[in-house]
């Protein structure tokens, strides 16, 4: 309800000090993830919250599973959408963003196994699952950029329908590249 | 009978309770004619004193994902809700409801509990579902949707999730139950709607090449005499040292043109290029002038004044659109008459005036694209009046009663009084109340900081309310009249300090218990002997037990007693500045009525048979002595009936309709003996009472204060000090007076010294003093070259250890060592010997009433009092013979009212023969028209809470009366510490860190 009003309104309402635009690289250990790209959007209100939106498409890896005789080439990828909610603690020139994102990742897996009678099989599943990522950023402008390096632990839901099980969380580390743009006070 | 059958009834009967509850909530007091008088068995209407449970009731439907299939639920909910801690901060609401309706085809109840936060609108709580004999957990989430309500005043637009049973969810409606003022308290509208509907008529076009390119240099000029007039200070940026960056370069571009062009010679250039152009534009070089008086005429009356008198408030169609179709319309109807223009050239001559509208139109949107809020736009008036236009107190005081719609009353007798004189003076005046009485204060606390009974409180409860009550009802069977008592109380402190304790009493002395739950055994004792007393009056009087037999005793109760009126009570249905309603917006609930005021027997028929007493200060002990700095004025004459009117304002904004509105804030019926009486009445001041109403109610103080700081002539004296000096636009437009000439002292508190001393009020004071050193800094030059000056000081007064004594010696030491004061003060010097004196000998050294020194406490800067003089006046006064007698008197009373053991009349004496001295004073200075002098005084602070948010009052005057607040000035002045560097004023008036600086600023509006 409160997302259909806030769609419906015509005044945009609140204290805007910075909007932030750009893209981010990540990378994680765990199988779904790998390296990461990806565009984030979000607005520094009075610039202590940070209100924002990423959505990162992780390229994942491929690896060899079940028999050695004959064994099944899984890829599995994942990418996700998810709401950016942090403090931004100024601390000398640079600013520290304890926060957490919540979204969902989308987790999909292809696998190429062997045929009975010769060649192969090609199978797809996919899932998705609840993304909680508690962690810290730091904001470091350069001009009318800034560079924001961050880290944090992701909590997804176990995509359990996936024809091969595969770690769904752990470190995530990325790098966000931001034009700021300067914004007025809309709330009156 | 079946379950379908069963379900259907639940239904039904669902409806009917919703129906009867949206009936019930929306119920009102239906008598439509004026109700009779309570001598005649009438009724006196009160708000009362808020319940401390309210009751809601609901019909929600929704999808039930239970099971294997959807059904849908209906549910009839009805529930009471209580908050644990004061109810206006909205951070805590607790409550338990029950249900009942249908789910599916089967009947469906339960019972609920509840935990909410009312800020948030949002809630969590635990479901018992009868039927299933199940516990889960439920969120609820509610928005009014429009201010007021969604269906019916009070109603609620409501959410119920159910995220265990499958996400299964209601969206109902709830509606409050026996609450009447829910959804009434508040206006509707949180905005004011600039530009109305009036048709836009075709444009005027150029016909003349050279006339269109004649406005540019108008254009830029009108633009720099923004800039000047209300230069922009509050420049923001990533951290504290970009912020102060672009301030500078603001400051330096200002710089640039100064050194260019002044400001007195930036309007007059104004002008003469509007005059030159009306003059092209007519084809007759004769006629410029004459059309340039007419537009600079109508611009004012049009579009300047209408456009201002906003200031301060939200705003809608933010355009000047239609104040110039209307300043267009009037101006080709003189024109037309005035048969200067030949006809083939009017048409050049209204594109010339149409161009103006447009060249202040662009100013506006500049000036809020700056501002970065329309409600501090603030269209400087020098467009339409040259500086000889407003250099004489007649001139200035036409130009406020135009500006603010309020009028000059003469004939007021004012009285200047110092901190706790107003205790005896309220006191005083409820004893001599003849018709009635109105207390409309923020604060009477039943409670001290450290849980005791508030005794300064407790007195003017006993010794005030409950004697005066005994004393008229004893007296009854021969008067045959008895007075009406009122209290205006705010929630916010009547929550948070406890008053329901006191209020309970005076609201049902009759029935009320005698037992405290604050306080001693001899506190109690003596409350029961002035209830017994009261009681043992009200049973021996034989005339009001007669009347109580017809009337009923219902009557009586509501006869003899204290009208309470708790106002700004929370209310979910009314929130601003969201997307919807409360969907990221902020409640009014944070909006508080600030005014300070008491008031008796003010009437339209007898205009000086009232008194009032306009104050800083709450009732209570805390406001008592010399730890808080505070000022108050008793008024007697017809400026007061501006309150009666604020009264009755302030009762219909709450709720009230006009056949509920007490007698005594009636509209009168006698305008004529009114003004008969006024001009046969004594000499006496001249005042105008300023209100500014809660909320989104019109803000007419901010138009006055921002109409003299930027009119005041060159060569004015300027002096504001404030206990919340936090407005970055009241600071711009004094900025903009040193430019014009004006010598400007600005004195906010230290951090010790500062009455709210939060983080970010006194982040915000750091910034708006530090931009103001740099502004001196810088422009110091430009300043000096116009004649003025500024100066920004800060109250860091130390703790007063041998009482008033230290405050002299203070005096005297600073003015023999401080170069300016000994300039800008010229008879200073001369009284240096006479204030030390009484820094030796003040009789209050020696005394253990110095109760601020005993408990370690620093004086609280806490008046709210600002002076100005012209020039012409400001030599009269600075070169009077009086100012030794004048300083003495002062002295003297402010040593009697200095601690609360001293004696209440000698302190009334001494404040009388202060204002017999000022009339000396003046008596030289009247015959010189240019010699215009202006006090405020009253209870909006410098700040963006006061222009924006809260219910404010001031009064200013004019005269006599306005130079007794003049020399406590001058007393400050010379008692504060002056802030020459960064140092300085750090030290004091510490910065703190980047976060808590964007904090301050974020809540800026608030605080």
């Amino acid at each position: 309800m409160v997302g259909v009003l806030a769609i419906a309104a015509s005044p945009a309402s609140a204290q805007i000090g910075e909007i932030q635009t750009g893209g981010i690289g990540s990378y994680s250990t765990g199988e779904p993830f790998g390296a990461g790209a990806g565009l984030v959007w979000g607005v520094a209100a009075g610039r202590i919250a940070y209100i924002g939106v990423r959505w990162t498409y992780f390229a994942g890896t491929t690896n060899l599973r079940g028999p050695a005789s004959s064994p099944s080439e899984v890829t599995t990828r994942s990418h996700q959408v998810a709401l950016d909610l942090g403090v931004q603690i100024p601390v000398g020139m640079l600013e520290v963003v304890p926060g957490m994102s919540v979204g969902f990742v989308r987790f999909a897996q292809r696998v190429r196994a062997p045929a009975p009678g010769g060649g192969s099989t090609v199978s797809s599943e996919h899932e998705t699952e609840f993304l909680a990522a508690p962690g810290v950023a730091v904001v470091v402008p350069a001009g009318p950029m800034a560079f924001i390096p961050e880290l944090r632990y992701s909590l997804a839901g176990s995509p359990s329908s996936l024809p091969w099980r595969v770690p769904h969380g752990g470190l995530l580390v990325s790098l966000r590249l931001v034009i700021t743009f300067e914004v007025g006070r809309i709330r009156q | 009978m079946s379950a379908p059958a069963c379900s259907r009834c639940s239904t039904q009967l669902a409806f009917a309770v919703w129906i009867a509850a949206l009936l019930f909530g929306s119920a009102r007091i239906a008598s439509a004619q004026m109700p009779r008088l309570p001598e005649f068995g009438g009724r006196t209407v009160s708000l009362g004193q808020p319940k401390r449970w309210h009751w809601q009731a609901g019909l929600g439907a929704g999808p039930s994902f239970e099971g294997p299939g959807t059904v849908t639920m209906v549910r009839a909910v009805g529930g009471v809700y209580h908050a644990p801690l004061n109810p206006i901060i909205g951070l805590v609401e607790l409550g338990i409801e029950a249900y009942a309706g249908a789910r599916g085809g089967k009947a469906d109840a339960g019972v609920r509990a509840l935990v909410q936060v009312p800020y948030a609108s949002a809630g969590i709580g635990a479901d018992y579902n009868l039927e299933r004999g199940r516990l889960d957990m439920f969120v609820t989430s509610h928005t009014p949707v429009r201010r007021g309500g969604v269906l019916t005043r009070g109603s609620l637009l409501r959410f119920d999730w159910y995220p265990l049973r499958s996400h299964s969810f209601t969206v109902g409606v709830s509606v409050p139950l026996g609450d009447r003022l829910a959804g009434r308290n508040r206006p509707i509208r949180d905005y004011v709607v600039v530009s109305g509907d009036l048709r836009s008529p075709a444009p005027h076009r150029a016909i003349d090449p050279a006339i269109a390119a004649a406005f540019d240099s108008l254009r830029v000029s009108a633009e720099w005499i923004r800039r000047v007039v209300v230069p922009f200070l509050d420049q923001d940026g990533r951290n504290a040292n970009v912020a102060m960056a672009r301030t500078a370069r603001y400051v330096s571009e200002l710089q640039a043109h100064l050194a260019v062009r002044s400001v007195d010679q930036e309007v007059r250039a104004f002008h003469g290029h509007m005059e030159q152009l009306f003059a092209l534009a007519s084809g007759n070089p004769s006629a410029g002038r004459e059309l340039g008086r007419g537009a600079r005429e109508i611009l004012l009356d049009e579009i300047l004044l209408p456009y201002n008198r906003m200031l301060g408030r939200k705003k809608r169609k933010d355009t000047l659109q239609s104040f110039s179709v209307a300043a267009r319309g009037r101006f080709g109807g003189w024109v037309a008459a005035s048969g200067q223009v030949p006809s083939d050239r009017a048409g050049h001559v209204m594109f010339a005036f149409q161009q103006l509208t447009e060249i202040l139109e662009a100013v506006r949107r500049r000036a809020a694209k700056e501002w970065d809020d329309p409600r501090l736009v603030w269209l400087p008036l020098q467009y339409a009046l040259l500086p000889e236009d407003y250099d004489e107190q007649a001139e200035l005081d036409v130009l406020l009663e135009r500006a603010t719609k309020v009028d000059f009353t003469d004939h007021n007798r004012v009285s200047y009084v110092a901190n706790l004189h107003f205790h005896w003076e309220l006191l005083k005046m409820i004893r001599e109340t003849r018709a009635y009485h109105v207390l409309w204060i923020h604060d009477f606390p039943a409670t001290t900081s450290v849980g005791g009974l508030d005794w300064a409180s407790f007195l003017q409860v006993v010794d005030g309310y409950l004697k005066t009550l005994a004393d008229r009802v004893e007296a009854y069977d021969s008067t045959g009249t008895l007075p009406s008592f009122f209290i205006f109380l705010d929630q916010h402190y009547y929550e948070q300090r406890k008053s329901r304790v006191l209020m309970g009493v005076l609201e049902d002395p009759l029935r009320a218990s005698a037992a405290l739950s604050l306080g001693g055994a001899p506190d109690a004792e003596r409350l029961a002997r002035a209830l017994e007393r009261l009681r043992t009056a009200v049973s021996n009087s034989r005339r009001l037990q007669a009347e109580a037999r017809e009337y009923g005793d219902e009557w009586l109760r509501n006869r003899v007693k204290v009208h309470i009126n708790i106002t700004n009570r929370p209310d979910a249905t009314f929130w601003g500045g969201g997307l919807v309603s409360s969907v990221f917006g902020y409640p009014d609930d944070m909006m508080r009525d600030h005014r300070k005021i008491a008031f008796r027997d003010v009437s339209e028929d007898d205009p000086f048979g009232g008194t009032a007493i306009l104050t800083g200060m709450g009732v209570g002990q805390q406001y008592l002595g010399p730890g808080w700095d505070d000022r108050s004025l008793i008024v007697v004459g017809p400026a007061l009936v501006e309150l009666k009117r604020a009264a009755h304002d302030l009762l219909i904004s709450q709720g009230l309709n006009e056949t509920e509105i007490p007698p005594p804030f009636r509209a009168p019926t006698t305008a004529a003996r009114f003004v008969a009486q006024a001009d046969a009445a004594r000499s006496g001041g001249r005042a105008m009472a300023l209100v500014n109403g809660t909320g989104y109610l019109p803000k007419p103080l901010n138009v006055a204060k921002a109409l003299l700081y930027s009119l005041m002539p060159p060569g004015s004296v300027i002096k504001v000090p404030d206990s919340l000096w936090n407005s970055s636009f009241f600071a711009g437009l004094l900025v903009g007076a040193c430019l014009r000439g004006s010598q400007v002292m600005i004195i906010a508190p230290a951090l010790d010294n500062a009455p709210s001393n939060g983080f970010p009020q006194m982040v915000r004071a750091h910034e708006l003093l530090t931009r103001l050193l740099l502004v001196r800094r810088e422009l110091g030059p430009a300043i000096a070259t116009a004649g003025g000056d500024l100066r920004t000081g800060l109250y860091a007064l130390p703790i007063d250890r041998h009482g008033f004594a230290d405050r002299a010696a203070r005096w005297a030491r600073q003015i023999d060592s401080t170069p300016f004061l000994r300039t800008f003060l010229p008879f200073a010097p001369a009284l240096v010997p006479l204030v030390a004196a009484a820094g030796d000998t003040a009789p209050t050294s020696d005394k253990p009433a110095d109760r601020a020194a005993v408990v370690g406490l620093r004086p609280k800067l806490h008046q709210k009092v600002q002076f100005m003089a012209t020039r012409e006046s400001w030599r009269a006064i600075s070169s009077s013979a009086e100012w030794p007698s004048f300083m003495a008197a002062y002295l003297r009373y402010r040593e009697a009212s200095y601690v609360p053991e001293l004696e209440s009349d000698k302190a009334t004496e001494f404040a009388d023969s202060l204002v017999q001295i000022a009339e000396r004073l003046l008596a030289r200075i009247r015959s010189e028209p240019r010699a215009a002098s202006f006090a405020m005084v009253g209870s909006q602070n410098q700040d963006y809470r006061g222009m924006f948010m809260d219910g404010e009052i001031d009064v200013l005057l004019t005269g006599p009366e306005s130079l007794v607040p003049m020399l406590d000035i001058v007393f400050m002045i010379g008692t504060v510490t002056w802030i020459d560097d960064q140092a300085a004023l750090d030290r004091l008036l510490p910065p703190v860190g980047e976060f808590m600086r964007r904090i301050g600023r974020v809540a800026k509006d608030g605080v």
